[in-house]
């Protein structure tokens, strides 16, 4: 192993896989238990059924045995590597939504026109607790 | 058993699975769909019982995709990205709750107008389908360049065509002399997860690991839900209101007439058609996100629908991507001569078996994503890892090939895979474009060369 390798170790760089952040050594050990136990349950099944099931059928149940083999390699994966990645939940204060609409750069006054003058849109504001979080500001705007 | 047991059973099955692929975002359609169904194929269930549990499977993952797109602002799959904006939108808003319910509260409602919409439509179309399969290698170099043009990597994709038509066919030359007979599940496979192996692959070399090294890991931000809706079972017309239900009736049913357009580009013209009209922040969002996502469904449906009914062979974005094994899954279906659902199924049947398969769906995923959204998404981001997901879809793709073609077909698999990924990742060859290469490389390389 050369020296960069045991850097890359110590500052434990990521890469990313179609779409999330993984250890390369991570996956080297997943991607070969997945495809290992998926072949191994396909030649046990292909050991064990002829003396069991019907000739035509050995083949399929081999298959099916080759994909459990894939759905406990999954599991023990699981087990054995934490997921890499931040949840992060922030949690919403209203107060807000007025920034947020001028870092949109949308008109917030323009917004409360439009929900005031489609009574449908304000009954579903309403009954989902959220009207008065767009409202609200308004008023305290105004004092 | 009867068909309509197997058929029941195998969609509650699709049911549950793909409600549960749909929440790992990003997860790729093609990459997971095709596999599955061709399990299903492979093991014996009878033509019926596959179409239930395809349109079970599409119409869970299609709801569950959801889930991402409006939590976390990661599209769930390709056609969840033109609802990002919107989405996000009402993330930074603290109302992704809502914005879920109006996605899929649509897209329950789309998939059952484009059932009986597209049927109709396909079947009418039928009557031309002997000349679509008699011509099926022009059609598809046609498309093929027709695809190309649109893709990312327009000319590129273009100009491409005919030396990856004859990579493939020279591959299938080889694995034809080694094993006697053509290797297509290998090809399609290798197509299919080529982007993945892809990524995999610069990981591993030390020159081009820069490219995708990131310093620190993912971060999701997932807004804490404010209000969760009461009763188990809500229904979809009352999370829209009445206007909103019109521009899902309405744009499904346009989008159930369309068969040869990317479900992408409907879904993005539709959404934009409908939200340009409306005022308001709010209401342009929500109303945009159900239009989107009933589209999303309803192309979806009538993609998989017109092609299969109509003509037998894979003339859609959809069909030459995820509902790929409905058409081909040989030995037991194949294009060349059409022998699969098309030849299998009569239109009744269709629309029994899909009404099933929706139906089921819809039962198992719907109040699913209504009730436990966030909870489930917490819970996969928390503790299932991208390795064990990656890794699994490697294990699943090595079996299929090796069931098929043994060590051969693993290499013929990987090889595909290499090629393809290498085009789509670095010149946007899409992997639509390299589908429809696929299907006319035979009439392509014996009409230029004289194989």
């Amino acid at each position: 192993m050369t020296e960069e390798k045991i850097d890359h170790d110590k500052n434990r760089t990521y890469v990313e896989v179609i779409g999330d952040t993984v250890y390369g050594k991570h996956l080297i050990m997943t991607i070969t238990i997945s495809v290992s136990f998926s072949l191994i349950g396909y030649f046990i099944g292909k050991q064990v059924f002829p003396s069991i099931a019907p000739a035509e059928m050995v083949k399929s149940y081999a298959l099916l045995l080759g994909i459990a083999g894939s759905l406990i390699a999954l599991f023990i994966n699981t087990l054995l590597f934490k997921p890499k990645r931040t949840l992060n939940e922030v949690p919403n204060t209203s107060d807000e939504l007025e920034n947020v609409y001028k870092q949109l750069h949308f008109d917030i006054e323009e917004e409360r026109q439009s929900i005031l003058d489609d009574p449908v849109i304000a009954q579903e504001m309403k009954e989902q607790g959220i009207y008065n979080m767009f409202m609200k500001e308004e008023e305290d705007k105004q004092k | 058993m009867s068909v309509t047991v197997i058929a029941i059973l195998l969609a509650v099955l699709a049911g549950i699975i793909f409600t549960l692929i749909g929440l790992v975002s990003g997860s790729d359609e093609t990459a997971i769909l095709v596999p599955s169904t061709l399990i299903v194929v492979l093991l014996g269930a009878p033509p019926e019982a596959v179409f239930a549990f395809f349109m079970s499977a599409i119409l869970a993952k299609h709801l569950t995709h959801a889930i991402p797109t409006a939590l976390m602002g990661v599209p769930g799959d390709t056609t969840a990205a033109p609802m990002l904006d919107h989405a996000n939108f009402m993330r930074r808003i603290g109302l992704p709750h809502i914005a879920l319910r109006k996605m899929i509260s649509g897209g329950i409602i789309g998939a059952f107008i484009a059932l009986p919409i597209s049927l109709l439509f396909a079947v009418f179309l039928s009557q031309f389908g002997e000349f679509f399969q008699e011509n099926a290698g022009i059609i598809f170099t046609a498309a093929a360049v027709l695809i190309g043009y649109f893709s990312k990597g327009r000319w590129a994709s273009i100009l491409l065509i005919v030396p990856l038509a004859m990579v493939i066919q020279g591959l299938n030359l080889v694995s034809t002399t080694i094993l006697g007979n053509s290797l297509s599940i290998s090809f399609f496979l290798g197509i299919a997860i080529g982007p993945m192996l892809t990524a995999i692959l610069i990981a591993t070399s030390d020159s081009a690991r820069p490219m995708i090294a990131r310093n620190k890991p993912n971060e999701y931000k997932l807004a804490p839900e404010q209000k969760s809706w009461s009763g188990y079972f809500p229904n979809p017309f009352k999370v829209l209101t009445k206007k909103q239900t019109a521009s899902v009736g309405g744009t499904s049913f346009i989008s159930s007439l369309t068969f040869a357009l990317s479900p992408v580009g409907m879904t993005s013209l539709m959404g934009e058609m409908v939200g340009s009209r409306v005022k308001g922040q709010y209401k342009k969002a929500t109303t945009s996100l159900s239009t989107m996502n009933a589209v999303t469904e309803s192309t979806y449906v009538a993609e998989t629908l017109i092609p299969l009914i109509a003509f037998g062979i894979p003339l859609s974005p959809v069909a030459i991507g995820p509902a790929q094994a409905l058409f081909n899954a040989p030995p037991i279906f194949t294009t060349e001569p059409v022998h699969n659902l098309h030849t299998m199924l009569s239109p009744v049947d269709f629309l029994i078996y899909g009404l099933i398969g929706l139906i089921i769906a819809a039962v198992i995923a719907y109040p699913f994503s209504m009730n436990y959204a966030r909870k489930a998404t917490v819970i996969i981001l928390k503790y299932i890892n991208q390795e064990a997901i990656i890794g699994m879809f490697i294990g699943i793709v090595s079996l299929l090939a090796f069931y098929k073609g043994g060590l051969v077909g693993i290499v013929v698999t990987f090889s595909m895979a290499m090629v393809g990924g290498l085009l789509n990742r670095f010149l946007g060859v899409g992997v639509g474009v390299q589908f429809m290469i696929f299907y006319g490389s035979g009439w392509l390389i014996s009409t230029l060369l004289g194989l």
